[in-house]
């Protein structure tokens, strides 16, 4: 965790109330345009690095396109041209020929042993600066550059961008029947494994502060659910009962844990406390019931059960009344995560092989992918806006993430082998 | 007369008795030192401690003088054993005698708690990775299959067992109860299609609903354990029917 704390947001350039309206737009229109930005590489203040700076722009370059909100122009053959031009006052006139409707320009100076990060969304009709940023860096200016494109993202459509969060996913190596948990940021850096043991370790799960990381792992010859503190590196085993232990998922408040145990000879769904003790059986059916999600209230819990003969959505209360299924249609439908905001819970289809979004009453459905190959395992995004799956569109499994607004898809991982499971954990610093 | 008695005696004694497995665990011996000599210990953690569980057992079974028992133990120590120092070999980031990669800083309990922030890795990192180390496969769970015990198969999103399975599960149950002192874990599997979590419980149902039919046939439950590993350990690679067909099974290892 060694980007906390290390972001010092300094302050908000003005931002006229007049001009807050003009840039808002309609974000429950899939089909509203997207908003055309250039982002030039960042502007050299004292002691500023070009490299870095180039970098900083290419980084955000990557958010905005992921935002499905914007859309960023080339701007290369507009570069060469600006020369003197400056934060306080962009040549407007030359970065409104690129096309675009919008500016991002920022300016990277060094300051003491880090950086100082300015940066600014411009209107280049109006000619004035909308929204504006100042970030003290101690290290990465990465974090900086998200934090600003999250801010961009809430100034624009009212919700924060998702940027700044980190993922956590089953990786296999080719070749091998065995799966270590990874752990990345948003934009694919800090990759690195969290647990080395070589066996299976599967189906991992964040707890609400992104802290705690529940998984089932056979590394006790045995399906056992484990709770791993990524922050400290403490591992505890939390049921190890008879049977399987599986499919833990935290509820919002962070205080527990439902997972399906088998112990009682069938799978079933059980609430646990944070040591593993049952805090009430969900489930009580001779069908097979798997991967519990909670509503973002914690009153309800949504599940997979063959029941009525093969796998579809249920939604039940947490103590187990009022089940209801919600996939109407459809033979095989599993995987359900339940957005944040409660709008909609993400699924498997398993007879398209895409992810459809259903309304926890079952009202409304939706198909949210629409690429070749198989889009599974859906985790949404912790504003609520995106959803990340794996596919196996060019052979083996990747990850990749949409927009659940425009449909705008970028890849999010392209290791060899298969990365499955991904679990999108909360924001690592604010 | 007293003495022909006494030899005669002596004779059923030998007969009746089979000699303890010397040879067999000599050779047992010899190849877990060739093990632990190839870094198995740090290297191929898995592999070498089922090899050291199976060799524990030899010794046990050996002292209570279930000499026949002991015999198989050891022949599967030493395959296990083998086994671990072809992963350790294989494993060229390992030295013999240090601590493998396998342990995260901090961790309690199981060793296996890894703080992030450590260091990570480029997506190119990783591909190098792997180009320089190909892990091989070894056994996961502890047990070996052995050619007597059939694996069994099944249909799609199907835990029944079909005419041709139940035949298999006769087969196996003979097998097992002609060997008294053998226990069995079934373990049950899945094809690639539909999703992990709910294939680790259709792999619970199939190892369970085998295991129901062996108890019928008049196998001992308290002889068989089961365990599901969903779709995470196919026997085959392909992407298609055949593939699938050979991955819908329950296996037996014996422990």
């Amino acid at each position: 965790m060694k980007r906390w704390l290390i972001l010092i947001l300094l302050g908000s350039f003005a931002a006229t109330a007049e001009a807050q309206e003009k840039v808002i737009i309609d974000i429950s229109n899939a089909t509203a345009r997207k908003v055309s930005v250039a982002v030039p590489p960042l502007l050299t203040g004292t002691g500023g690095d070009p490299k870095e700076a180039a970098r900083s722009a290419e980084l955000l370059r990557k958010d905005l396109d992921f935002s499905g909100v914007f859309r960023t122009v080339d701007t290369a053959a507009w570069e060469r041209q600006a020369q003197g031009d400056s934060f306080e006052a962009p040549q407007y006139k030359l970065w409104k020929m690129t096309g675009a409707d919008s500016l991002v320009r920022g300016r990277l100076s060094r300051q003491g042993k880090g950086w100082l990060l300015e940066l600014g969304y411009f209107d280049p009709i109006q000619e004035k600066m909308i929204l504006g940023k100042q970030y003290q860096v101690a290290g990465d200016v990465a974090p900086a550059v998200h934090a600003f494109a999250n801010e961009l993202m809430e100034f624009i459509t009212g919700r924060k961008g998702p940027f700044n969060s980190r993922i956590a996913f089953e990786y296999r190596k080719p070749e091998t029947n065995r799966k270590d948990l990874w752990v990345m940021d948003l934009d694919g850096s800090d990759l690195q494994p969290v647990t080395r043991n070589n066996m299976l370790n599967l189906a991992p799960s964040w707890s609400p502060d992104g802290k705690l990381l529940a998984y089932t792992s056979y590394k006790r010859r045995n399906p056992d659910l484990f709770l791993m503190d990524v922050v400290n590196g403490s591992d505890e085993a939390i049921s190890t009962r008879n049977g399987s232990n599986t499919g833990a998922a935290f509820s919002h408040d962070g205080q527990y844990v439902a997972a399906t145990l088998s112990f009682e000879g069938n799978s079933e769904i059980y609430l646990l406390n944070r040591k593993g003790d049952v805090v009430q059986r969900v489930t009580r059916n001779g069908a097979i019931d798997v991967q519990p999600t909670f509503s973002p209230d914690g009153t309800k819990i949504a599940f997979t059960s063959d029941r009525l003969g093969n796998p579809q959505i249920f939604v039940a209360n947490v103590d187990g009344t009022d089940v209801r299924r919600v996939t109407l249609e459809g033979r095989y439908n599993s995987s359900p995560a339940w957005s944040p905001t409660g709008e909609w819970i993400a699924y498997f289809n398993r007879d398209d092989n895409h992810i459809w979004l259903v309304r926890p009453d079952g009202s409304e459905r939706k198909r949210l992918t629409a690429s070749a190959g198989s889009h599974e395992d859906p985790s949404w995004s912790p504003d609520g806006r995106y959803v990340v799956f794996s596919s196996n569109r060019r052979g083996n499994f990747d990850l990749w993430a949409i927009d659940s607004i425009t449909g705008t898809e970028t890849q999010v991982t392209s290791l060899p082998g298969d990365e499955r499971n991904p679990a999108w954990g909360r924001y690592f610093n604010r | 007369m007293k003495t022909a008695a006494a030899l005669f005696l002596l004779g059923v004694l030998l007969a009746g008795c089979p000699k303890s497995p010397v040879d067999q665990i000599q050779a047992a011996e010899a190849a877990m030192q060739a093990a632990r000599d190839a870094g198995a210990p740090d290297c191929a953690t898995p592999e070498y401690q089922s090899a050291e569980e199976m060799m524990a057992r030899t010794y046990r079974l050996n002292n209570d003088k279930e000499y026949d028992d002991a015999k198989r133990s050891a022949e599967t120590a030493q395959q296990l054993a083998e086994v671990a120092r072809v992963e350790a070999a294989r494993n060229t980031r390992c030295v013999p005698g240090t601590k493998g990669a396998g342990k995260g800083s901090g961790g309690a309990g199981d060793g296996d708690g890894v703080r992030l922030g450590g260091r990570s890795f480029t997506e190119a990192e990783v591909a190098a990775e792997i180009d320089r180390t190909r892990t091989g496969e070894g056994a996961l769970g502890e047990g070996s299959i052995v050619e007597g015990l059939r694996p069994v198969g099944f249909g799609f999103d199907d835990a029944n067992l079909s005419p041709e399975a139940l035949e298999i599960v006769k087969a196996n149950a003979e097998w097992i109860q002609a060997r008294p002192s053998v226990r069995v874990q079934i373990e049950g599997h899945t094809d690639e299609r539909g999703t992990g979590e709910y294939n680790l419980a259709l792999g619970e149902r199939r190892a369970g609903a085998v295991r129901e039919a062996l108890i019928r046939l008049g196998v001992e439950a308290d002889r068989m354990t089961t365990i599901s590993y969903g779709e995470e350990m196919p026997v085959s690679q392909a992407h298609d029917e055949s593939g699938w067909s050979e991955n819908r099974r329950a296996e037996f290892v014996v422990k």
